[in-house]
């Protein structure tokens, strides 16, 4: 950008933005930046420069105050170029500078008036009646691209384009922030981490939003500690603490969640439990999330700057019960739980960094507390647990339907010294290790936030989790109608694949990546699993030289519908388009990145001939030919359409010459569209014996389970056998890899008193009860028989 | 010639699996099956009675949760009660008082020892459907009924109760961090 001053700017009320906009808008200016920091700010001072650029007529606008149109402008992130700005470079000529004259730009909607910059290039805007014309950031952004577009069809102009605005990632002023290398761009460069989520790059979005409450199940909050204190980010919470013992603050359950320490003595927590200091756990992982003041240049950084972080407490003098937990959740989650007032500020997100290592089978009432949760559409995160083992062992890690999270490295590498893994686990974050320093800095390579008495680096998958937790608040503030099951799904999908040296156990979809919001490389999910690729022609084709096509005007329609229930997930997608057709065009060959879009249920969206061009950012020439590639989280339909019109020897049209509808198949990423496909083909031998009498029977079944799919389940899997009475008594066997058409059995013996018959006995078998396998069809995996007593 | 041997110590609850138990946290969550509410006391108390004599274990009620599940906990005075009176019915026993803990003070013929100690364990177990385990302490024998185990039997009846969706212990839980030191930073 050039020269600006503060005069330039426009009233404040074009101004009206977050504090850490403001400030760090500021700083630019100070600094002599060329490039704002910020999306609004540097679109309000984009604007402000327009209208300065335009003398009188700008002034008058700016008197009737269209605040309207600027208002609108920095509210759309999207747009990435000075609004109404275009760099035109002319050929080299003989004779006077080349400019556009007044009957060449006024067609085009631009000013005669040009700003020469130093690359010889000349800055000429669109004029002030067609900015008001498009009315928002996105149709100026349309009319930018046609303008440029027909710029470079001019022989006379080597090259346009719009005046892209660069964005230096967003970091707070936090002086901790320059140890909480768990935050950074992900990379090896200055300021970066191998093992960093890329936060910068989602603050530049969003910097989170207080509309979002975050709920810190954990040991409460210090609402003293001077990154807290004040903070408009602390909720009311609860301290859910049944026992007054271990409340350690004189009584049971009341509203006051703040933390008085967890320290025990030696022995006070059972023969030969050693003496702790209080962990201030709950304020780290709060810390993290960001119930602190973030971007004020005090302490450290959250992972959101502006949220609601609630903390439910439930743990203290040696640690807490699970009755207490799960009464908890339903508290955060608005639920009703008697002899406690409701929230009135119920959370979206739950964050849990605690555990007990049973598996959560044992204790179906938490599964039924997450269930309520989860059905009250509250995104709930959990430790995978730190006692490095499977995490389908440990309640709540192992419960079905939370995002589970195993803890990362400063490499971006599992820490397999403590972290759980295993196929529960959802996705990786960063938990640190407080026992490598791979970043050189003289520190610990642990998690920093907030403790008592100030800041400390701690490491498990109880730092992990908020990480996951915040970024989940980052994208409900963006997507507030998120599902639970979309969030995980978003998450996922974008997270940073890990290879086996990163991940010798099995951790999820990889490293998580904050980066959920961008168009660049790094906004692009990088497991897309579905493909379809549709042929493509477009324009007017006269020439009968060029390629196979026969001249006509052609018209292509790819039709795109997510399928689902109406209540079912909602599908991300990007689309490319790779040219064949014209040759020695200077795309041939390259993947046009054509953005991406999301897809709820039971909705559908196309993309035709003119969308391409303006997703192509105006770069297409009349006549194309090649395909657009859809990638996604999810399967679709897709369909193309074809549309053919005849024209004569003048290119004149003389007619519709056909329409034709073809379906896209569909191929899986990986193998081919091969899935395996687990399913219970049979339930034998049921039968019950009671050795010791009536009171000890016990109850044994064999099952066969099945690939009838049609690519390998190259992963060992859980069969899960449920018995009557209420199927609560269940029980997990292992089952090897099985090749396309092959089966094996397993034999489910109960526990004693595991008598089956109540009269009758029913059993329940699933298939890949913890969901290890890709499978083609999820929906086969159980089989159920009953049998008379 | 009989004499007094030692004193019998039992203790209803000990060696508590966790100390969040042992501070009185209820033991077991139990879903009943049916619309039956359980919102009184009364109902809950009710509920109690009747669970406790489908399973032989004194249990009392304590709470409803969230989820409408019944917190129950083991009713140690019963179960102390219960015993008491059995032990006073083993041969050898000249009295069984209850006492706090309780205690049972026991008279049995000289030259008893461990074989006869573990004897008494196993019958006071048979006769009370009770684990229990019984040492030497001093100059007296102490039963032990271990919470864990009492809590783990309680859970396996209830589940086979045709009324019961699901019981479980009420699980201790913790932050179980990695055992590493807090590093401070500052700032």
């Amino acid at each position: 950008m050039h020269a600006r001053t503060d005069a330039s700017l426009p009233n404040s009320r074009a101004l009206a933005k977050p504090l850490g906009t403001l400030r760090q808008e500021s700083e630019a200016r100070g600094s002599g930046y060329r490039c704002t920091v910020t999306s609004a700010s540097a679109l309000a001072l984009g604007v402000s420069l327009l209208w300065g650029a335009v003398g009188a007529d700008a002034q008058e606008l700016d008197a009737q105050a269209p605040m309207d149109v600027v208002q609108s402008l920095e509210r759309v992130r999207p747009a990435r170029a000075v609004p109404g700005e275009i760099i035109v470079k002319f050929r080299e000529s003989e004779g006077p500078a080349p400019r556009l004259l007044p009957e060449t730009a006024a067609p085009l909607g631009l000013s005669t008036a040009a700003v020469p910059t130093s690359g010889g290039e000349l800055i000429y805007r669109l004029n002030v009646g067609v900015l008001l014309q498009a009315g928002s950031a996105n149709a100026v952004a349309e009319r930018v691209a046609r303008t440029v577009a027909q710029l470079n069809a001019r022989d006379d102009i080597e090259y346009a384009q719009p005046n892209w605005i660069v964005y230096p990632s967003a970091t707070p002023a936090d002086p901790g922030y320059a140890s909480q290398w768990h935050y950074w761009l992900n990379g090896t460069g200055a300021g970066q981490s191998p093992g960093g989520i890329n936060l910068p790059t989602a603050w530049d979005t969003t910097q989170g939003n207080p509309s979002v409450v975050v709920a810190v199940i954990d040991t409460g909050i210090l609402p003293a500690h001077p990154d807290i204190a004040g903070s408009p980010n602390l909720a009311a919470g609860y301290d859910m603490i049944s026992n007054a013992f271990t409340a350690n603050d004189g009584s049971g359950r009341d509203a006051d969640p703040s933390d008085p320490g967890d320290a025990v003595a030696a022995g006070e927590c059972g023969p030969g439990e050693p003496a702790e200091p209080s962990s201030w756990h709950g304020s780290h992982v709060a810390g993290t999330i960001g119930v602190g003041h973030s971007n004020n240049s005090v302490g450290v950084a959250g992972v959101n700057w502006h949220t609601r972080v609630q903390a439910v407490r439930v743990l203290g003098k040696c640690g807490g019960s699970i009755a207490d937990i799960n009464d908890a959740i339903r508290w955060a989650a608005g639920l009703p739980v008697p002899g406690v007032p409701t929230n009135s500020t119920p959370a979206r997100v739950i964050n849990m960094s605690l555990g007990a290592d049973v598996p959560c089978t044992s204790s179906p009432a938490t599964q039924a507390a997450i269930n309520d949760a989860i059905a009250a559409g509250v995104t709930v995160v959990v430790a995978a647990g730190n006692s490095a083992m499977d995490a389908s062992g440990a309640t709540p890690a192992g419960c079905i339907g939370p995002i589970t999270v195993a803890a990362s490295d400063a490499r971006g590498f599992l820490v397999t010294r403590y972290s759980n893994f295993g196929p529960r686990v959802d996705i990786m974050a960063p938990g640190g290790d407080v026992r490598r320093d791979d970043n050189g800095d003289g520190d610990p390579d642990g998690v920093l936030s907030t403790v008592q008495g100030g800041y400390a680096y701690y490491n498990g998958t109880s730092m992990a989790a908020p990480h996951v937790a915040g970024v989940a608040a980052l994208l409900l503030s963006q997507e507030p109608s998120q599902t639970p099951a979309g969030v995980l799904a978003r998450l996922q999908a974008a997270a940073m694949p890990r290879d086996a040296t990163q991940c010798p156990k099995p951790c999820g979809a990889g490293l998580l990546n904050a980066d959920l919001f961008g168009e660049g490389e790094g906004g692009v999910p990088e497991r897309l699993p579905f493909q379809y690729t549709a042929k493509v022609i477009c324009g007017l084709q006269k020439d009968e030289r060029v390629g196979a096509a026969t001249p006509a005007l052609y018209g292509t329609i790819v039709n795109i519908r997510n399928s689902a229930e109406p209540d079912g997930e909602t599908v991300l997608l990007t689309k490319e388009l790779a040219l064949a057709i014209p040759p020695g065009f200077q795309e041939q060959g390259k993947l046009l990145p054509l953005g991406r879009d999301k897809l709820e249920a039971s909705h559908a969206l196309a993309t035709d001939c003119d969308d391409l061009r303006k997703r192509a950012d105006g770069g297409l020439p009349d006549f194309f030919d090649g395909f657009v590639t859809v990638r996604s989280t999810g399967s679709l339909d897709v369909s193309a359409v074809y549309t053919t019109a005849a024209i004569d020897r003048e290119g004149r049209l003389v007619g519709q010459a056909g329409i034709d509808v073809e379906p896209v198949a569909e191929r899986v990423a990986g193998n081919g569209g091969a899935r395996a496909d687990l399913t219970v083909t049979k339930i034998t031998n049921l039968g019950v014996s009671c050795p010791g009498g009536g009171g000890t029977c016990v109850t044994t079944v064999d099952a066969v389970v099945t690939n009838q799919g049609s690519a390998p389940a190259s992963l060992p899997s859980t069969t899960r056998g449920m018995l009557d009475p209420a199927q609560s008594i269940t029980v997990d066997r292992s089952q090897g890899p099985l090749a396309p058409g092959a089966s094996g059995s397993v034999t489910f013996t109960s526990p004693p008193d595991g008598n089956c018959f109540d009269p009758d006995c029913t059993v329940c078998v699933t298939a890949d009860a913890l969901n290890a396998i890709d499978e083609s069809d999820e929906s086969n995996n159980q089989l159920c028989a009953t049998h008379p007593g | 010639m009989t004499m007094t041997f030692s004193a019998l110590v039992l203790t209803a609850v000990l060696a508590a699996a966790t100390p969040a138990a042992a501070q009185g946290t209820a033991d077991l969550i139990v879903k009943l099956r049916g619309p039956a509410s359980l919102a009184t006391a009364d109902a809950r108390d009710a509920a109690a009675a009747r669970l406790s004599q489908e399973t032989g274990l004194p249990l009392r009620a304590i709470g409803l949760t969230s989820g409408g599940e019944l917190m129950l906990g083991i009713d140690h005075a019963v179960l102390a009660e219960r015993l008491t009176a059995a032990a006073r019915t083993l041969p050898g026993v000249v009295s069984a008082e209850t006492s706090r803990g309780p205690t049972v003070v026991l008279e049995t013929e000289a030259g008893s020892g461990p074989p006869a100690l573990a004897a008494i364990g196993d019958r006071l177990a048979q006769a009370t459907g009770t684990p229990v385990n019984a040492r030497f302490k001093g100059n007296a024998v102490v039963v032990e009924a271990s919470q864990e185990q009492l809590v783990g039997q309680a859970t396996r009846r209830l589940q086979g109760l045709p009324e019961v969706a699901y019981a479980q212990p009420n699980f201790a839980v913790g932050i179980n961090p990695p055992p590493d030191p807090m590093i401070r930073k500052p700032l």
